[in-house]
Formats: structure tokens, sequence, C-alpha cells
């Protein structure tokens, strides 16, 4: 399975190039979308929405994902670390998993990011998210003082 | 040329993906590149992903988080997909009673392990003889949990209750046809089904009928 003219090569909007096997590329949808029309084994594939340092995450984790004989426990680990990144790092996993409909990887990621947020205050939740606060404290403390109960 | 093959051939030439055509595809990606463009940190699609799956409780507080949000958050669009999310991870209704004679009631989703969520209390008789049943109410836009009291064959009709989740209050209902008591079949939990809540009765001649 691993002969020459099964690797695909995907190239990331800064010039990095990422040979895959087959088998393990055309996992990624819009990739088997390519593959089934045109003979790509002599085609680099171009990724103008990802860059290099992004990709490389996306392919550490679907080659752990393709593994043979790899087991549940090994990848829940391997999924722990591979989460250990920023938030706007995991942000940009999350706009390459969608790029390439990679449903698995993007619920992962949703997932991560509802377990960060989860039970902060507002403060670290506007952390995560990049959000600036464009209330006055007034206002704040309004809409704070609407929802009351939520805050309890 | 196949579809797709017209896709390959917008990506290969950024050009191209600028003329392109209007398919859904190319306009998801003028989107990504107009986020890029002008450096939104957090792309307003992934923030609806991760809030549709977020509790009501929650999402109140984050209206705090800034106008957008709270607009995002109270619109009807976003209302939608998150009621459409929450009807497709069902949710079971437990309840508990307490040594004070006070049943509390617990919402659980059955598709991931979460936390009980608490949604309200009631006083109750000595007998936890009771029957529960847990439904969304589409006109007030309301989850709501109705409570019927077994009389076994007793005439007299103990009201039956209906706590509105919103307002947190309970309210009796006692407008059952009168040729039923309020004696359910069995323990099982009330069924709710387009819009009602059904269940099988007994009446006086022992005889099992659907309300």
């Amino acid at each position: 399975m691993m002969s020459l003219g099964k690797l695909i090569t995907l190239k990331t909007n800064d010039n990095e190039e990422f040979k895959l096997d087959k088998t393990v590329a055309v996992k990624l949808e819009i990739i088997k979308n390519i593959v089934q029309d045109v003979d790509c084994t002599s085609n680099v594939i171009p990724l103008p929405n990802i860059d290099g340092k992004t990709m490389t995450k996306v392919v550490k984790y679907w080659k752990k994902h393709s593994e043979e004989g790899v087991t549940e426990v090994q990848l829940k680990n391997f999924d722990q670390d591979f989460l250990k990144m920023s938030h706007s790092e995991l942000h940009d996993v999350h706009l390459a998993a969608k790029y390439l409909d990679d449903n698995q990887l993007k619920e992962v990621i949703i997932q991560e990011f509802l377990d960060r947020i989860k039970g902060k205050p507002i403060e670290e939740i506007r952390e995560v998210f990049g959000i600036v606060n464009d209330y006055t404290p007034e206002e704040e403390e309004e809409v704070r003082r609407e929802n009351a109960w939520a805050f309890e | 040329m196949g579809k797709k093959a017209k896709f390959f051939k917008s990506i290969m030439n950024f050009h191209c993906f600028f003329i392109g055509t209007s398919s859904k595809k190319n306009k998801e990606m003028f989107y990504f590149y107009t986020m890029k463009a002008i450096e939104i940190y957090f792309s307003e699609k992934i923030t609806m992903e991760i809030l549709i799956r977020l509790p009501v409780q929650s999402l109140l507080r984050f209206k705090c988080a800034s106008k957008f949000w709270k607009t995002l958050i109270t619109s009807d669009h976003f209302k939608a997909k998150h009621y459409n999310h929450a009807k497709n991870n069902k949710k079971i209704l437990i309840t508990r009673w307490l040594p004070d004679h006070t049943t509390s009631y617990y919402c659980s989703s059955l598709s991931s392990p979460q936390p009980l969520q608490k949604l309200g209390c009631c006083p109750s008789n000595n007998k936890p003889n009771s029957t529960f049943g847990l439904g969304y109410d589409s006109i007030s836009d309301d989850y709501k949990i109705l409570k019927i009291d077994n009389n076994g064959g007793d005439d007299s009709r103990p009201p039956s209750k209906i706590l509105a989740l919103k307002s947190g209050s309970w309210r009796k209902i006692d407008n059952h046809p009168r040729i039923f008591h309020n004696s359910t079949y069995c323990d099982d939990p009330l069924i709710f089904v387009c819009g009602a809540f059904h269940w099988l009765s007994k009446d006086n001649v022992n005889k099992y009928s659907m309300i």
C-alpha cells in the first residue's frame, strides 16, 4: 500500500508540502472528491486556505487515527495531547477541518472549546473567543440584572 | 468536466475563485478569505456551532459577553438552530422524592455524559404515587412538566399540576372529562407526542382508554 504511486502531495498556502499515503488522504472528504475526478498521483493538490503549521497538526491527527491496531485508550491519550494548543491554534485547526469537510476533527475541537468554557466566568469566556467587551459598565449591569438567575 | 473537477480547477487558480461560480462551496471559501483578510479572530460560524450546544442558562449568562453575542443569542435564527440541536439530543426527566415531602426535577442528556440539571421542585403529598411527563410547548416556547396524582378507585379528583419552566410556577389543571379518573395505567412516564401528553386511563369498569 505504501508504493510511491499511492502518495498524494498537499501544498499549503505557505508552500509547505505534505506527502500523504492515499489511504490516509482520502479520509479527508475534499481530497477524496478531487482524486475521484482526476489522477492526482502526479499532481500537487493546493490548499490555499491552510498554512503549514495548521496542516502539520491535521496530518498528525489523521495519521494517528488511521494507524492499524491502535487502541481506543491510545487514541484518547493522543487526542488529549493533541488538543493542548492555544485558543487561536485550535480555531485555525477547526477552520482547516471545516474546509477539508472533516466532521470528526471538527467535533473533537468543538468539544474541546466547550470544555474550555464550561463553568468559566464571563471574563475568561471573552478571552477564549477574543471578544472585546463593548458594553458600558451600566449596560453590562443591566443585562446581568435581566438574567440574574442564570448567574446563581 | 464534472462539478468536482471544476472545483478542483478553481482552487488550483486563486483568481478563478474570485470570479468563480456562485456555488455554495465557493461562497464558503469567499467567506473564509473575507474572514482572514479583516483578521476577525473568531468566526461567527464556529461561535454558533459552539453556542448551540450550550444549555439555556449558560447562553443567558453569555449575553453579557458583548453586544454582538447578545444580538446573536437572542436572534430567531440562533434560537431555531439551538432548538433543532436540542431536539436531536434527547433528554430524560428524573424525579426525586426528598425526605421533606418535596419532589425535585432534573433533566439529563441521553447522548452525552453531563451533570444533572435541576429544573425545579414541588411540594408533594406523602405518597410518591404520581406520574410525570416532560414536553415542549411551541405556543409559549417553553418546556413543561405535567404531574398527575394517582388516586386509585377514589371518586374525588385531585388536580393534576403543570409546571412551566420559564416562570418556575405550578398551575393546577383539573378539566379532564368526568368519566375518567386520574388513575394512570402504570408507573410509565407520560408520553409527549405532537405537542400533547398522552396516557392510558382506567374508567369505572376497568377499561383502558386513550385521552
